[in-house]
Parts: C-alpha cells; structure tokens; sequence
C-alpha cells in the first residue's frame, strides 16, 4: 500500500548509492581482468595454462553478473521513487481539492 | 649443450643436465595476474560490507510491502561478494605459490646449469689428460638440484589444477571448448556483448535494435559470419525455425552457450527470449528493401481499402 508519508527522497538516495556500489563493482572486475586482456597462459604447464583461463573468464562473468544486479536494482529504485512522488502529489492533490470544497461548503 | 662435450671419444663426458629441460612460463606475469585477484579480492570484501550497511539503511522511512520485500530479496546478495572475493582470494595465493615454485625452479635449473658448466670446464675444458669422472660431486648435485625443483614444480602445478578446478565446480558443469580461431578478436567482442547484455537484457526492444544493427552492419567479421551462418541455416535448411531455436534455446543469463564461443545460438537465444516466439518467427524473414516494401505498402493499402468495400458497401 501507498502512502504519502513515505519519502520518495530516501528512494533517490537508496538508487545512488546502489549505483555507486555498481560502479565500483566495476571496477574491481577491471582490477580482477587486469592491465592484459587476454592470452594469460603464463604457467609451463598447458593443462595449468587452460584452467587459469578458464577461471579467469568464469569468474569475471560472475563479477559482471552482480554489477548488473545492482545496476538493475537502482534502476528499480529510482522507478518506485517515480510512482511514490506520482501518487504523493495526488495525494496531495485530493486533500487540497477536499479542502477547497469543504471550504466553499462553510461559506 | 649438445649431449657428448669434449674433445676426444676417450675424453667425452655427457651433459649433466640431459633430458631435463628448462621450464617455460613466466613468474613475474604470474605473480601480477596473482596481486590482480588479490586486489580484486580485497575490493569485494569491501563492497561486500558497505553493501550490508546499505541494507541496515534501506527501512528508514521507507515503509510498506515493497520495502520489506526488497529487503528480503537483497538479504543473501552480499554473500555472493563475500564468495567470489574468498575465491579470488584463493585463487590467488595458489597461483603466487606456484609463481614461487616456477621461479625457484628455473633459478635453480640456471644455477646447475652453471654449476654442471663450470665442472666441465673443470674435467675437460682445459684439456687436462685425466679421464673425466661422469659422476663428480658437482655433477650429481647440479642434477639432483633440478629434478627436486622440477618435482616441487610439477606438484605445485596440480595443487594449483586442483585449486582452481574445485572453484570452478562450484559454478557447475564447463561449457564444452571452443577452437582457438580469433581468440583475441572474439575475447574482446565477448567483453563487447558482455556490455550490451547487461545493458539491454532487460528491454526487448533495446537488445533487437542493436541485435538488428549488428546484423546489418557492413563489418565483415568473425562475430558477423557466425551469425550469417545461423541465419542461413536456420531460413534454408530448417523447416520450422521458431521450433528449431526453441528447442536450442537456453537460458542466456547462465551465459553457457556465450562461454562456450556458440556466440550465434546465444544471440540467437538473446533475441528469442527478448521478443517471444512469434516476433522472433517474423524478424528471421529476410528483410526487405525499402522500395519493395512501399510497394508491398501501397498495395496492402489499396487491397484494404477494397476489403473495407466489401465488408462496408454502404459506408
């Protein structure tokens, strides 16, 4: 339910920080990619060579994966904060509206 | 070194060192990829803990169903970075480690190098009239030297298989590989499509723009022959392509089919979930060109306009 006691504004805060949380999320997948982008088979062992990559690959995805995740929730946020600041000024709207015809009522 | 060294066959003395090679690789890259995990490991963790003080954060005046459902949705979300950060962790102290079993390795495959030289400069080298003693001290220690160090390293190297295999496991079965032709083009358009993805994965009509502008793009690259092979298969060979791709079609977020380098059937499963079945039918009909498709318009138009005096002669 609704109510026009609720703080779209907390909202707003809530989406920003979810963002910056984003982007730092960035940029430690860029710290775990590293200065190279590919061809890290650096071990003596083709076997070892072709796990590390296939971790490196795995995990960065799985970095990527919760970026987007928290992306998608400020993008989220900032959607429900649009519907609470649409309902609170009909809120708003209607009581004015109330008023002046009680208002008009009275006199 | 060549296997006999020396001047005479009477004054042959074989290679210290034979059979044993080198190890390749290079430490200090392997300690940088190690320091990245760590550094990336350490960042996680520190996500990690703002995101639960976020979280504490979120009630405030905020209130309502939404709200605690949010909250309950989001309760197990920062122990998924506390979990990728412990295995970028491990990761990379098990890599340092076998950094530091490579380098002590080849330090040590260098300093018999040099030793088992020098003995046989000692032995032979000067032309000294002795016969040379195949198993000298210096000898059977250079040799000795190297196949402990090679020994650490090759058991230094199956931990790390074993280390890195068992955080693998925990993201489930490995896509099957995929051949090595335009790895790095194809690893950079991976980090390309990675981008649009996230982007676009949660607005159909954003992901087939860009899925149309890709297909339509001039650039005669790997990505856009794959993709020319999907399509003509699936329009000339395959009677039923809505069937077909439904029947190929998986989840795209596991990104299997992306890893695995089936780059056509993960966009092709991109386009299909965004859409739905029936569009994805309708846009895997060969485009037209825009004057066919005035006429086709004008047509339609005029064939309206006598179905419309058909069904309304009065009107």
């Amino acid at each position: 339910m609704l109510s026009y006691k609720e703080d779209p504004d907390h909202l707003t805060h809530l989406a920003n920080e979810f963002r910056s949380l984003s982007r730092r999320t960035e940029k430690a997948r860029h710290a775990a990619i590293g200065p190279s982008d590919f061809g890290r088979g650096n071990a003596h062992d083709p076997a070892l060579n072709e796990q590390i990559d296939w971790f490196y690959r795995r995990w960065v995805m799985l970095v990527e994966r919760e970026k987007q995740y928290m992306l998608q929730s400020a993008e989220n946020l900032e959607r429900a904060r649009e519907t609470y600041k649409l309902v609170d000024q009909g809120v708003r709207k209607s009581a004015e509206v109330h008023e002046s015809r009680r208002q008009g009522a009275d006199l | 070194m060549s296997e006999e060294r020396g001047q005479a066959p009477s004054m042959s003395l074989p290679d210290a060192l034979a059979g044993l090679h080198r190890p390749s690789g290079t430490p200090d890259t392997l300690y940088e990829r190690s320091k990245d995990f760590s550094k990336a490991a350490a960042q996680l963790d520190d996500i990690c803990g703002d995101f639960v003080k976020l979280l504490l954060r979120v009630p405030g005046p905020w209130t309502g169903t939404s709200q605690s459902e949010f909250t309950q949705v989001m309760t197990g979300k920062p122990g998924n970075y506390r979990d990728i950060a412990a295995g970028y962790r491990k990761a990379g102290l098990t890599l340092k480690a076998y950094a530091s079993a490579l380098e002590h390795a080849q330090q040590a495959w260098d300093s018999s190098r040099q030793l088992a030289d020098a003995d046989w400069h000692r032995q032979i080298g000067h032309g000294i009239a002795t016969p040379p003693d195949p198993f000298s001290p210096d000898r059977i220690r250079a040799r000795r030297q190297v196949e402990v160090a090679l020994a650490k390293l090759r058991a230094a190297a199956a931990h790390t298989r074993s280390v890195l295999s068992s955080l693998e496991f925990t993201m489930g079965k490995r896509p099957p590989v995929k051949p090595e032709i335009d790895r790095g083009r194809v690893a950079a358009a991976f980090q390309a499509w990675d981008e649009v993805w996230g982007m676009a994965k949660h607005d159909a009509k954003d992901i087939w723009d860009l899925h149309r502008l890709f297909v339509r793009s001039q650039a005669k690259d790997a990505w856009k022959q794959k993709w020319e092979d999907f399509y003509s298969d699936k329009t000339g060979a395959c009677s039923d392509p809505a069937g077909y791709i439904k029947e190929n079609t998986y989840d795209a977020a596991n990104g299997d089919e992306f890893l695995a380098g089936n780059d056509a059937r993960w966009l092709a499963g991109l386009a299909y979930n965004a859409v739905g079945p029936r569009k994805y039918l309708d846009l895997l009909k060969p485009s037209r060109k825009p004057d066919e498709e005035t006429k086709d318009k004008s047509k339609s138009d005029e064939e309206k306009k006598k179905e419309r005096d058909v069904c309304h002669p009065l009107g």
